[in-house]
């Protein structure tokens, strides 16, 4: 009896391990007690119950930094890149006595973005302190929303764009668990050699939106793509200039594995991940490091991690000291933060947060302007999003739809093949962006319509833009005009050039007629280049075709 | 001079009977005599005379300052631009602020001139004034000023106190001014230095008198001294469980705290923000409100202040009583001596025959005061202390082995014990896993403090009357042992309430005990009626008609 609950016992506990585990011991455990069972007990297994997948399970901290003329409590400037410590007002530095002033335009900025994030916004909301001690924090505490944050209960959704052209992008939603406002911190520099630190503290009271997602990620991929759909809201909205690369944008991710429909692992925490493409890959390693950890039997620990970009591997931090109680406690010197709605909107204060009068406020949202563009230019998604991911490009965009607005001649298809081929490779080859390119809209305009007219051809659109580059005061049909690249669409003269290419290239005309239908492209190319590239193409492929068949 | 009260001298300024410079000087110069007591940490004598002819001069530019060049004593928590403020600790023992208070700013503003920075313990942590890097500050009150600096002969030592708590009966006249009882008001030292004076047999000997003195009280022991001294027309202090009432009642003077609010604590140096009001001492309580007049009003630094308009406070020459509903809460501490339950139920019946109803109120959650006090008072200190780390200001150990080394040996330096038991208490509070155990249930519990207040004025009572202490100021060396010095927490009970719940009282020297000590009275007021409840104050004032201290036999000694 006593022999039977000890097995008894074992099994019970074994069934509260992970499958993987259970499965091989509870088998052994089943056959030692009865060797006939043997044979049964494995095969089933094999059959039925293969060995699971394991499953990464992935929630994301955004710390973005309001987009505000003054920090958050304070009256200093928030520009990036000041002078160290010229940004600093009594407040940002804790000296004694100095108290928090709100800037309402946090506030607001705050609730822009969570109404946008479909957010439930909380109509009171309050402070927290919370406590730990680092050079860089002046006043040994960060001025946060841990009891009642401004908003929770969101959700985004988001696109996995298409991998080839095969496939269909792929809608996900995540939900948003909620956002709050709080202080940045101040920026310390190390000096290892002479055993010092250097504090800036012009980051020190920049306001932050901390926006917590819930696990509903399952990979690098996917959290990449929600990030990138939450940067493009954030810059939309112009509550955050959404810049990684100057930390106005920081993302931590939380990361486990589990067996689908079992509770979640234990998760690491990878923090200072500084662009999308890194969270995307730190979350991928992070998973793949903890599945083989769980598949040789080791256990995951509870740890903060960090991404290491030249190995693409995540690499435990310095434990801060172990487990940190943070000791909240609420703000004293701040009111609690009051929403109001049209409805309860007070009389007699003019000055306060109206979420209603911020919702009327919020531009055209990426999703919304994804179904209009759809509709209105039947233009592809991947296409949109090209142009939405592409920063600023989707304002040029439509700035010149609405300049060529009146010509039907002017396909918005062709406006943005031009613009994502052309001006962007133009534009990288210089190292400029959209915004300092110095290239008015309306010239790109007048480009996308003399090609679309047949005045120019597509090789010769990039030509007069590499042109304009040069002396952007020119104007666009000068440059055509003074370098003769009006396009050559008159039939007479194409057809005598591409005779003269018939008779140049007699192989590749034997080739065509034996089926070899790419055996034309030197022949175009021949009448291209005798053209210096004004032939319009597709004209000269037609003359092409009827001469040879 | 100094005898005059700050109404009095505003007026003689204006009639062009004093000057402003004159005041002042006679001030340092009083204030000089008066070292020995030990109430200004930092002393700024010398630019105020200067500043006083300049600020004269843009007066006569056609600029109305409501305080021309009177002197004023700052509680040394209060940040004043270029002077050091250093909370009476190591840790700021070398800093100076780069900018005023916004309360300090407003006294500027009127044309006031900054006499010293006052006393206190340090951090605002205690009420006794005695635990202050700067040693601890001295109560004028029957000092023996003979003792150290001046030699006396030794019949001094007989003379006795004249006015005690039933000498008061026989002085309750209504239009009395301050200055005349200030002249029938003769301290017991003034005529041990006529009989000095009066000795020229040349036979100077050491005063043999007990060389022990009476505490202050606290924290803002400096500031109460300061003006019970007659040094300065008024002066800051700060009360965040007493601090103000505490030391007010001492020491002899008014001691306003207003409403939660009222007055901005920008520049203040926090205790516990959230009970944290700056205080006001004042000769008399006339004084009071033309500085509370000053102070008050929305501060756009302090989100906390309220932003409804200020309507100033103006009180009646001869304030009435009549039809006011008095209000006795009933729980008294065993601490509480005869004297001042007799003072208290004496005082009571003079509102009763002056035509106000007097009730006995229950106030069933006041006796968990001092515990929820404690609660959050150390929660706020553990978080407000937590910027002392020696990286932006005030002191920096030489520590430099690591960071963590360094914020540790600068808040060793830097902090005294109480400050030091009172941070690591309020970290084991804030604790994640003690926090709804002490501080969310102390916050609860506050409420239901300040809800009792509430129901007892929704009832229709105007005001409450309890003692501001539990007794007069204990002697020095009563505190120096340990069982005692902790008793004197329990001198809160009275005030800690008041700050719990929000609301405005003022303390109103009354009587001399039978040690010649004042014992001041508490008057409880609604949120933000400050005007009726320092309208019944300066009807209680002119009834008691207290015979206020007068020092002014030392302006003629040569030291």
């Amino acid at each position: 009896m006593a022999h039977n609950s000890i097995i008894l016992h074992r099994i019970f506990l074994l069934q509260r391990l992970p499958k993987h585990i259970c499965y091989g011991l509870k088998t052994r455990l089943l056959s030692y007690r009865n060797p006939q069972c043997r044979f049964f007990s494995t095969k089933p297994q094999a059959q039925c119950q293969p060995k699971k997948k394991w499953c990464g399970v992935v929630g994301l901290e955004i710390h973005a930094q309001i987009l505000s003329k003054s920090k958050m409590f304070s009256g200093s400037a928030t520009s990036y890149g000041a002078p160290t410590n010229t940004q600093v007002a009594l407040f940002d530095a804790a000296l004694p006595g100095t108290l928090p002033v709100l800037n309402q335009r946090c506030v607001e900025a705050a609730v822009m973005t969570a109404l946008a994030l479909k957010c439930q916004i909380n109509k009171i909301s309050t402070f927290d302190r919370k406590h730990y001690f680092y050079s860089d924090l002046p006043a040994g505490f960060q001025i946060t929303q841990y009891h009642k944050p401004l908003a929770v209960d969101g959700k985004l959704e988001y696109i996995i764009s298409s991998a080839s052209k095969k496939q269909q992008a792929i809608n996900k939603m995540a939900r948003i668990t909620q956002i709050q406002l709080e202080v940045d911190s101040g920026k310390s520099l190390h000096d290892h050699k002479d055993h010092q630190s250097l504090i800036d503290l012009n980051r020190a009271g920049v306001g932050l939106m901390e926006i917590v997602t819930e696990p509903d990620f399952v990979n690098g991929d996917e959290a990449a793509a929600f990030l990138r759909e939450l940067q493009l809201i954030l810059v939309t909205l112009g509550t955050c200039d959404g810049k990684m690369s100057e930390g106005s944008f920081r993302v931590d991710a939380n990361i486990s594995v589990h067996h689908p429909g079992e509770p979640y692992g234990v998760r690491t925490e990878v923090k200072n991940i500084n662009s999308i493409r890194h969270v995307s890959k730190a979350i991928n390693f992070e998973i793949k490091r903890q599945t083989e950890e769980l598949e040789a039997g080791k256990e995951i620990q509870n740890e903060t991690r960090s991404f290491d970009i030249d190995t693409g591997e995540t690499v435990l931090m310095r434990d801060k000291e172990g487990f940190q109680d943070y000791r909240f406690m609420p703000e004293p010197n701040l009111p609690p933060i009051y929403v109001y709605d049209d409805q309860s909107l007070p009389e007699t204060d003019s000055k306060v947060v109206n979420m209603d009068a911020i919702q009327c406020q919020i531009p055209e949202l990426p999703n919304q302007k994804r179904l209009r563009l759809q509709q209105d230019y039947e233009l592809s998604l991947d296409k949109i999003n090209m142009l939405l991911f592409e920063h600023g490009m989707i304002v040029v965009f439509e700035d010149i739809l609405a300049i060529v607005s009146h010509d039907p001649l002017v396909k918005p298809q062709n406006i943005a093949n031009f613009l994502m081929n052309d001006f962007l490779s133009v534009l990288k080859s210089k190292n400029l962006s959209i915004d300092n390119s110095g290239i008015p809209t309306s010239a790109l305009a007048d480009i996308c319509t003399l090609t679309d007219k047949d005045e120019i051809s597509k090789g010769t659109a990039k030509n007069v833009l590499i042109e304009l580059f040069n002396r952007p005061s020119q104007s666009v049909r000068n440059i055509v005009e003074s370098n003769k690249w009006y396009q050559i669409n008159d039939i007479d003269r194409l057809k005598d050039l591409c005779e003269e290419a018939f008779s140049q290239y007699p192989e590749a005309v034997m080739k065509f007629k034996k089926g070899r239908k790419r055996a034309i492209n030197p022949l175009i190319v021949h009448v291209l280049n005798a053209t210096d590239g004004c032939a319009n193409p597709q004209k000269v492929k037609d003359i092409l075709l009827k001469m040879l068949s | 001079m100094l005898s005059l009260s700050l109404k009095e001298v505003l007026t003689r300024i204006k009639n062009g009977q004093l000057s402003s410079c004159e005041v002042f000087e006679k001030c340092v110069h009083r204030a000089k005599k008066l070292r020995d007591l030990n109430f200004f940490i930092t002393e700024t004598f010398d630019n105020g005379t200067e500043k006083t002819s300049h600020k004269m001069k843009s007066q006569k530019d056609g600029k109305s300052n409501l305080l021309p060049g009177i002197p004023f004593a700052v509680k040394d928590n209060f940040c004043t631009r270029n002077i050091r403020t250093t909370c009476a600790s190591n840790m700021l023992k070398n800093y100076i602020p780069p900018y005023n208070a916004t309360v300090v700013q407003r006294l500027l503003d009127q044309g006031a001139q900054i006499i010293g920075k006052t006393n206190m313990d340090e951090f605002a942590m205690g009420s006794t004034s005695i635990d202050s890097v700067f040693g601890p500050v001295r109560n004028p009150w029957k000092y023996n000023f003979l003792q150290t600096s001046y030699p006396v002969p030794s019949e001094c030592q007989k003379t006795k106190v004249h006015q005690t708590v039933g000498s008061t009966d026989d002085s309750c006249s209504s239009q009395k001014s301050y200055s005349r009882n200030f002249s029938t008001a003769v301290s017991n030292i003034s005529e041990r230095l006529s009989n000095c004076t009066k000795n020229d047999n040349g036979q100077h000997q050491e005063c043999s008198l007990n060389s022990d003195w009476f505490i202050s009280g606290g924290s803002s022991g400096g500031s109460a001294v300061a003006v019970a001294a007659g040094t300065c027309y008024g002066a800051l202090g700060s009360d965040t469980g007493g601090s103000t009432r505490n030391p007010a009642s001492y020491c002899g003077v008014v001691g306003l705290k207003s409403t939660y609010g009222r007055l901005s604590r920008y520049g203040l140096i926090p205790l516990t923000n959230s009970l944290d009001v700056p205080g006001i001492f004042a000769k008399t309580v006339d004084d009071a409100a033309i500085i509370f007049n000053t102070l008050a009003g929305h501060d756009i630094q302090d989100s906390t202040t309220v932003t409804d308009p200020f309507h100033p406070v103006i009180l009646p020459d001869a304030p009435e009583v009549k039809g006011l509903t008095i209000g006795i809460p009933q729980n008294c501490d065993s601490l509480t001596t005869k004297e001042v339950i007799d003072l208290r139920l004496k005082v009571a019946d003079m509102f009763a025959n002056a035509g106000a109803k007097v009730v006995p109120v229950s106030l069933p959650h006041a006796s968990y005061s001092v515990s929820c006090y404690i609660i959050l008072c150390c929660s706020e200190v553990a978080s407000n202390m937590a910027c002392y780390d020696g990286i932006e200001f005030g002191h920096r150990a030489k520590d430099t082995v690591s960071t963590e080394q360094l914020f540790a040996t600068t808040r060793h330096d830097g902090f005294n014990d109480v400050v030091r038991e009172r941070i690591l208490a309020g970290n084991y509070f804030l604790l994640k896993s003690n926090y709804d155990q002490y501080v969310l249930k102390a916050m609860q519990v506050r409420r239901l403090i300040r809800d009792d207040y509430m129901k007892v004025f929704s009832s229709g009572i105007d005001l409450l009357l309890t003692p501001t202490t539990s007794g007069d100021a204990p002697l020095y060396q009563m505190l120096t042992t340990e069982e005692n010095y902790w008793r004197t927490g329990e001198q809160d009970l009275y005030t800690v309430p008041i700050n719990l719940a929000g609301i405005p009282a003022i303390t109103v020297p009354t009587a001399l005990s039978k040690n010649g000590l004042p014992i001041g009275l508490q008057l409880i007021g609604q949120d933000f009626k400050e005007q009726e409840m320092l309208s019944a104050a300066k009807w209680l004032e002119q009834e008691m008609n207290f015979p206020y201290l007068d020092l002014s036999f030392l302006d003629d000694i040569n030291t």
